[in-house]
């Protein structure tokens, strides 16, 4: 299963794609609905300085997000008046964010086990 | 429908270019623009905060660019390889890929073929400036409509009417040209100055007339077509100022006409039934005083560019308002001591150039339409067939996670890459129909020179056929996204009894409309062909078998009188007659089944009809053994022969004989020719049978003929009955003529045979490609139900196996899968018969002696349809019927 998700991997990316789309959905779950510069203020504070995120590199991973139909976006009015695109999981969203979640913790688990064995 | 929104933008994003990054850019703008305020709020200056913001955003360029690649990427990777697996499905069925990319190919091609024809001739505006403002004005009565203009006429229209800029004039000619090469007999036109300005004509070389140049006397000046610029005088750009001899007066070349000049055979510019083509020589009118009467000849064609803001109905208005002032100010005894009651006729030029060919044109459009419907349906049905093959194949890959819109699109690319496979193909055949057009279509179809295919034609087909092919696929698609994946895995066969009822009640719909469709073709083409089989066997009333005819034409100068024109034709009948092989000799001033050649107002001694009302006669001059030639039985009285050199005598048709005295017996009777009390009185002297003189399917009607001796016309055709082998005799005819007078062009050296083929050329190529369509129509609808009743057969054996076991015989097995087929024949034809009969109201016009309700017809279609249907059936049928049920059972 984790096969699957090298398949959209970059070959080296600072931050694994998998991870950032599956971030980006955790916080909208969590939020509703943002512009981009929210999302990646939301993510830099839970890494509290963990994750060394170029915040730009959000915005591919929005795309690809709302091409799957899993996020949907929308004009709007930022804090400081200015037109920016505020973004809103989907109900696909949702269902994929459980499943990723599923995923993930199992992975987790799965790894933490392996680890423990070390010799 | 989001991933529809999001095929669509992506393919915005691919095609439009940048409406999607300029979007996103300003999205970017506003994050930084946050993030500097951040850095500010901890105590940057505004510039440092600029420049944190751009740091922690990271590299602009490179996040642009990838957003890019997440629009466009994608969507080509999954493009390519929805192609790739739809070419490996085309190598593994190539059958399928052929029969449905041809079909498409055909029926595309076809069509765009038949529409760029159309669309030339019939839409496309002339090449004229301002082409909608130029109109063709035609004089009108109560009992003729719209014929061509009177001179006197037009010069009083130029003076008293506002609504137009400019009134042109053109009148027919034909002149014998020499003084270069071989004398030869040209078809040309005599035109006012003002018609080439008006036409926006940039003169090649030279210039064009003046009006200095208009008056009689000083018109001996003329212009060249570009064509025969080229063919008689090489190209020569030293032409202009030569002298060349028409009709044997020597004219000055003025210039010649550009390259792109278009102007129609004169034929095409007058309602009534003229022989006349493409003029290739011009000179000034030169209006003769002889031709100054306002009730003489009306033979000009006037052509007229409106008034800007002038609409037609206002210029109908004044002309009417015109020809109702010129009827009361006509001469009382001019006019025979009785009123004109003239009219007028204001038509579009674009719309009178193409009226002999409209309703032609439109009913091969409404054909090869309907064959590219019924090619549609065909292959939307194949592609639907093809995916109930593969439901298990989808049903599986939706099992195992596929996005049902990726199968959808599968499906789809496939139906598109036929179109576009069928696309390429029917550039080709559109190629090739096209030139089989302008070489088979009669030259009767005006601005033909004007058909090509061009590149916007190609690209036409193509966005056609891409549009055709993502059509069809539709429903296929669409039953692929819903398939269900609990069927499939719950093993249940997609052959089997569990799918289907909706999809094959589909298919039959599907094919009755192809039926009802080929039912609509089928009847058109009935009715054409009847029509042409009663137009070849009509009663003519003259013997068209074994007749050599020649035209020839007396120049003025050369032959200025009656009498010298009367002493050629005596001196060629009496050589010709005794050439060999030739049994006897017709003159006239022309041909039967060639149109008009003049005709004329019959005046009864002592009649008060109106000038215009009276009967109006085609009246032929003709020698003596004009009847005999033509074996044309004389009915009362006598013909004219040589004992009648000085009397005026005629010989009228019975149909005359009955109309024109009202039942009185007319021998002895006297009338004039024309409305000028002046003319001599012609005593009718015999009555002989009708004849179709002017056209094949124009009934008898006013005919006379009088002795070449006493009235005559420049134009002498000789026909000549034969013994032998009637081409053989031409090179003799033409010996026989030159001896007489060896300058005399001699042109149109034909048997009648061909002259009769001419005359129904037009309505020969029409059936000829209505044929063709029809019979496309009828095979494509028996491939339809043959499809429909295979796949039915094959996804019934089950069915039918226990059935066969149950007892059932193979004959009421046969029965019920030919019934299937029946029924669906029998419904496409309930929609499809009254459907034709409402198309077959529009084809009234192109029918000759059939009504278009004919029962036989549309019972002949309706039989042709079911044995079609019977003959398709009968392949699955016996498959049926040879079903084992042994087999079936067992393996299920």
């Amino acid at each position: 299963m984790i096969i699957n998700m090298t398949r959209i991997m970059p070959p080296s990316a600072e931050v694994p794609y998998g991870t950032l789309d599956l971030m980006v959905l955790k916080t909208l779950a969590a939020l509703g609905p943002l512009h981009g510069y929210g999302i990646a203020r939301r993510i830099e504070q839970v890494a509290e300085g963990a994750l060394a995120l170029n915040q730009g590199t959000i915005y591919p991973a929005l795309l690809r997000l709302e091409q799957k139909g899993w996020i949907a976006s929308e004009w709007g009015a930022s804090e400081n008046n200015r037109r920016a695109r505020f973004y809103e999981i989907t109900k696909a969203g949702r269902k994929q964010l459980a499943a990723e979640v599923d995923l993930w913790e199992r992975t987790v688990a799965m790894m933490a086990r392996m680890l423990e064995d070390r010799p | 429908m989001t991933a529809l929104r999001v095929a669509l933008s992506r393919v915005l994003a691919l095609l439009g270019g940048g409406w999607r990054e300029r979007d996103l850019d300003e999205e970017i703008d506003t994050h930084l623009a946050l993030l500097a305020e951040r850095y500010r709020a901890q105590g940057m200056t505004a510039v440092e905060a600029r420049a944190a913001a751009r740091r922690s955003f990271g590299g602009l360029q490179q996040i642009k660019e990838e957003c890019r690649d997440v629009l466009v990427v994608r969507w080509r990777n999954d493009l390519v390889r929805d192609v790739r697996v739809s070419f490996r499905g085309f190598r593994r069925a190539p059958g399928f890929a052929i029969a449905a990319s041809a079909t498409l190919a055909l029926g595309i091609g076809a069509a765009t073929a038949i529409f760029t024809l159309v669309n030339a001739v019939l839409l496309r505006p002339l090449t004229y400036p301002d082409p909608d403002r130029l109109v063709v004005i035609s004089e009108s009565t109560r009992v003729l409509h719209a014929f061509p203009a009177n001179a006197v006429h037009v010069e009083w229209w130029r003076r008293e009417t506002q609504s137009f800029d400019q009134i042109a004039m053109v009148g027919e000619m034909t002149v014998n040209v020499s003084g270069f090469g071989d004398p030869e007999s040209l078809p040309g036109a005599r035109a006012s100055s003002n018609l080439f300005p008006m036409l926006g004509v940039r003169m090649q070389l030279g210039r064009m007339f003046t009006a200095d140049e208009d008056p009689a006397g000083r018109d001996r000046v003329v212009v060249l077509d570009d064509r025969v610029w080229r063919t008689r005088f090489g190209a020569d750009p030293q032409v202009v100022g030569r002298t060349i001899r028409v009709d044997d007066e020597p004219y000055e070349v003025n210039g010649v006409l550009p390259r792109d000049f278009r102007f129609p055979a004169l034929r095409n510019l007058v309602s009534i039934p003229i022989p006349s083509d493409r003029p290739q020589i011009w000179k000034p009118f030169g209006l003769e005083d002889a031709e100054r009467n306002p009730i003489g000849a009306f033979n000009n064609i006037a052509i007229a560019r409106l008034k800007t803001g002038v609409g037609l109905p206002q210029a109908r208005a004044e002309m009417e308002a015109e020809q109702a002032a010129i009827s009361a100010r006509l001469p009382q005894r001019l006019a025979g001591g009785a009123l004109l009651d003239l009219h007028a006729v204001v038509e579009p030029l674009q719309s009178q150039i193409v009226e002999k060919s409209r309703a032609g044109l439109q009913v091969l459009l409404a054909a090869v339409g309907i064959v590219l419907v019924i090619g549609c349906i065909n292959v939307a049905n194949l592609l639907l067939v093809k995916s109930l093959g593969e439901q298990r194949e989808l049903g599986i890959r939706a099992a195992i996670g596929a996005d049902r819109w990726r199968l959808a699109r599968r499906v789809l690319t496939e139906s598109v890459l036929f179109g576009v496979l069928g696309g390429l193909g029917a550039i080709g055949v559109c190629y090739v129909v096209i030139r089989a057009v302008l070489v088979f279509a009669p030259d009767d179809v005006p601005r033909l020179d004007e058909v090509s295919l061009d590149v916007s034609a190609c690209a036409f087909t193509l966005a056609l056929s891409v549009a055709i092919g993502f059509t069809v696929g539709l429903m296929p698609a669409w039953r692929g996204a819903r398939v269900k994946t609990s069927d499939t895995a719950a093993g249940r066969r997609p052959g089997g009894t569990t799918t289907g009822p909706a999809a094959s009640r589909t298919r039959k719909w599907l094919v009755g409309a192809e039926v009802g469709l080929s039912a609509v073709c089928l009847v058109a083409a009935a009715l054409l062909f009847h029509s042409l089989i009663n137009l070849l066997t009509v009663e003519k009333g003259f013997d068209a078998t074994n007749m050599l005819t020649a035209a020839v034409r007396l120049p003025q100068n050369r032959y200025p009188t009656l009498q010298t024109r009367a002493a050629f034709q005596r001196a060629v009948s009496e050589r010709l007659a005794t050439v060999a092989g030739v049994s006897s000799v017709a003159l006239a001033n022309q041909l039967p089944l060639r149109g008009i050649g003049a005709s004329s107002a019959l005046s009864l001694e002592g009649t008060t009809i109106p000038l215009l009302e009276r009967p109006l006669a085609e009246v032929r001059s003709v020698n003596p053994e004009y009847f005999k030639t033509w074996g044309i039985p004389l009915k009362a009285g006598r013909l004219f022969d040589d004992s009648d050199r000085d009397r005026p005598v005629a010989v009228v048709s019975e149909y005359t004989a009955t109309h024109a005295w009202s039942g009185a017996n007319p021998i002895g009777k006297r009338m004039r020719f024309g409305g000028n009390p002046d003319a001599p009185l012609f005593e009718v002297i015999g009555v002989v049978a009708d004849i179709r003189g002017v056209s094949l399917d124009q009934a008898p009607g006013f005919a006379a003929y009088a002795p070449y001796w006493q009235r005559d016309s420049a134009f002498v055709l000789l026909a000549v009955k034969t013994s032998i082998d009637p081409p053989a005799l031409a090179p003799a005819v033409r010996a026989a003529i030159h001896e007489i007078d060896p300058d005399l062009p001699v042109s149109a050296v034909r048997t009648m045979n061909d002259v009769e083929r001419l005359a129904t050329a037009q309505r020969r190529f029409q059936l000829t490609v209505v044929l063709i369509f029809a019979g496309a129509a009828v095979l494509l609808a028996g491939l339809g139900i043959y499809g429909m009743l295979a796949y039915t057969v094959r996804q019934r054996t089950n069915e039918i196996g226990t059935r066969l076991a149950l007892g059932a015989s193979p004959r009421a097995v046969r029965r019920h899968v030919v019934n299937d087929a029946l029924r669906v024949v029998g419904a496409g034809l309930a929609v499809g018969v009254p459907l034709a009969l409402m198309a077959a109201a529009t084809l009234r016009a192109l029918l000759f002696g059939v009504a278009p309700y004919d029962p036989a017809s549309i019972a002949g279609v309706c039989v042709l349809l079911g044995v079609t249907a019977w003959l398709a059936a009968y392949i699955p049928a016996r498959r049926a019927a040879h079903i084992d049920p042994a087999l079936t059972l067992r393996c299920d």
